[in-house]
């Protein structure tokens, strides 16, 4: 390894506490599955460590780790939602177009409640609402990580949307 | 508000993952951080002579390894396997991924806290690790004076690994040096009482060689481990006579589609490495076999009853034409650089 790379791991092995608590959290509280958050958690830093060691990151922060993180918890979606598409209930999509869609939504959401139902959406769904609302990233943003255009974003976005308040006013207490 | 805006979450919350897992993750980082530990390309297999500096005799038996291992990579099979027993597993086992580069393979940690059984894969060896079980009878090694069984690690830069174990802790037993078995050599004994010698090949002396550099001892061995030779000779090339080169090259290229070089008669594009040859008016095919030195073979044909008939100097290299016992022939062949 070069010399500019040990430095780098060394810089990685000092951050590791707080990046840990940083990554860890933002995975659990994205997958709400602790076996998940730890397998991801271990693929981002050893994701980092390939970055290194291929002298490919300019400054390791948290923050970098923290992108890293939102890339595979994408990844992961992406997984689930090949293993759901066979699984996944045709009438899904029927059903969240023959519902409340187009109507103004105006609720104070119930914290616990819309968790859940994020954690019931499918894979897709739940990746673009984590990534466009959770996250708070632009639609742009959310686009280049789920490897869409904007324009497919945005229609999967009005989907996502219907699906969780369908759901979401089932539930809701 | 939008009600999807209430989904924004607070990511300055600290959270705590299982110690254990962070803990582990730990390991694997660093052990994934840790340098390349190269292995060199294998050579022959040695034997290390009982000397005044080199205090411990190795036969080395391990497996043969051809290809550079990280330390991360998995160990390739091997029947014997060092099992070290610790004072400290735990700390050892850090210790061993930081001076030595090796990762942790598997670990079971028992409900008193000892470490039961680790595997280590270091270079591209395996090693097996356990806390001291005293009641039965596994004692670490600092329970005694010395250590009766040492670890011979072959490595790609013995100054360099040597330097990084003292740095982190290990006691330098002996220095870096270059031994007349033609390795460079160091000794070390670990923080948790093991006696590692590191070797790196640097040159591949015979057996006579050897015995000649070793005052105090006589060295010896199966005539033919001496040197590189321990490996068996191998048919390197073989060769098809014709009377004109280019005419062959025509007549095969259109009949084979072998491609024939005009002015060496070299076939480059099939799988056994062959060529036409001019040269000997009895015709026929000939087999070359590859040697380093053949000196020391020219010596043993001789003793078996064999005759050299000509040995001549070609670009390509020096050509010795034997015949065996019974009068048949067959060639030698030292290669040219470049013609290996």
């Amino acid at each position: 390894m070069t010399a500019a790379a040990g430095d780098q791991g060394d810089v990685l092995l000092a951050l590791y506490e707080d990046a840990l608590a940083q990554v860890y959290g933002y995975l659990h509280r994205r997958c709400r599955n602790r076996a998940v958050a730890e397998d991801l958690t271990t693929e981002v830093f050893l994701a980092a460590v390939d970055s290194i060691r291929r002298r490919a990151v300019a400054e390791v922060t948290i923050a970098w780790l923290v992108g890293i993180a939102r890339h595979k918890l994408v990844d992961h979606w992406r997984r689930v939602e090949r293993d759901e598409r066979n699984l996944r209930a045709v009438g899904e999509d029927a059903a969240v177009n023959a519902g409340t869609a187009g109507d103004p939504w105006d609720a104070q959401l119930d914290e616990l409640a819309a968790r859940d139902v994020l954690g019931e959406l499918g894979a897709h769904h739940r990746a673009a609402l984590t990534l466009r609302y959770v996250d708070d990233l632009p639609v742009d943003d959310v686009a280049r990580c789920l490897g869409r255009t904007v324009h497919a974003t945005e229609a999967l976005l009005v989907r996502a949307r219907r699906a969780f308040r369908a759901r979401y006013e089932e539930v809701a207490p | 508000m939008n009600p999807f805006e209430q989904l924004r979450m607070d990511d300055t919350l600290p959270a705590r993952p299982d110690p254990a897992f962070a803990a582990r993750l730990r390991r694997t980082v660093e052990a994934a951080l840790a340098p390349d530990l190269e292995l060199p390309a294998r050579t022959a297999h040695t034997h290390t002579p009982h000397t005044g500096d080199d205090a411990m005799s190795q036969t080395d038996t391990t497996e043969a390894t051809t290809t550079a291992t990280t330390g991360t990579a998995a160990p390739a099979a091997q029947v014997l396997t060092p099992y070290l027993a610790v004072h400290d597993a735990t700390a050892a086992i850090d210790w061993y991924a930081d001076a030595l580069g090796a990762s942790e393979q598997v670990r079971y940690v028992g409900d008193d806290g000892r470490i039961g059984h680790a595997e280590l894969a270091v270079g591209g060896a395996r090693i097996f690790l356990s806390d001291a079980y005293p009641d039965i009878g596994v004692v670490a090694a600092t329970a005694h004076e010395g250590s009766s069984v040492s670890l011979h690690l072959e490595v790609a830069d013995v100054d360099a690994l040597h330097a990084r174990s003292v740095e982190r802790g290990a006691t330098s037993e002996r220095a870096p040096a270059d031994q007349a078995h033609g390795a460079r050599s160091a000794t070390i004994i670990d923080p948790y009482g093991h006696r590692w010698m590191l070797s790196q090949q640097i040159a591949s002396p015979t057996l006579e060689e050897i015995d000649a550099a070793t005052p105090g001892f006589t060295v010896t061995g199966a005539p033919a481990a001496a040197g590189r030779a321990s490996r068996p000779i191998q048919l390197g090339y073989y060769t098809i006579h014709t009377d004109d080169i280019a005419t062959a090259a025509a007549f095969y290229s259109r009949l084979f589609g072998w491609s024939v070089d005009p002015e060496s008669g070299h076939v480059d594009n099939c799988d056994l490495p062959f060529g036409f040859e001019n040269q000997y008016p009895e015709g026929g095919y000939h087999l070359w076999m590859t040697v380093d030195d053949p000196e020391p073979l020219l010596a043993r044909l001789a003793e078996l009853g064999g005759t050299v008939v000509a040995d001549v100097e070609y670009a390509s290299g020096r050509g010795i034409e034997c015949r065996d016992d019974q009068g048949h022939r067959f060639d030698l062949h030292q290669p040219a650089p470049g013609y290996e």
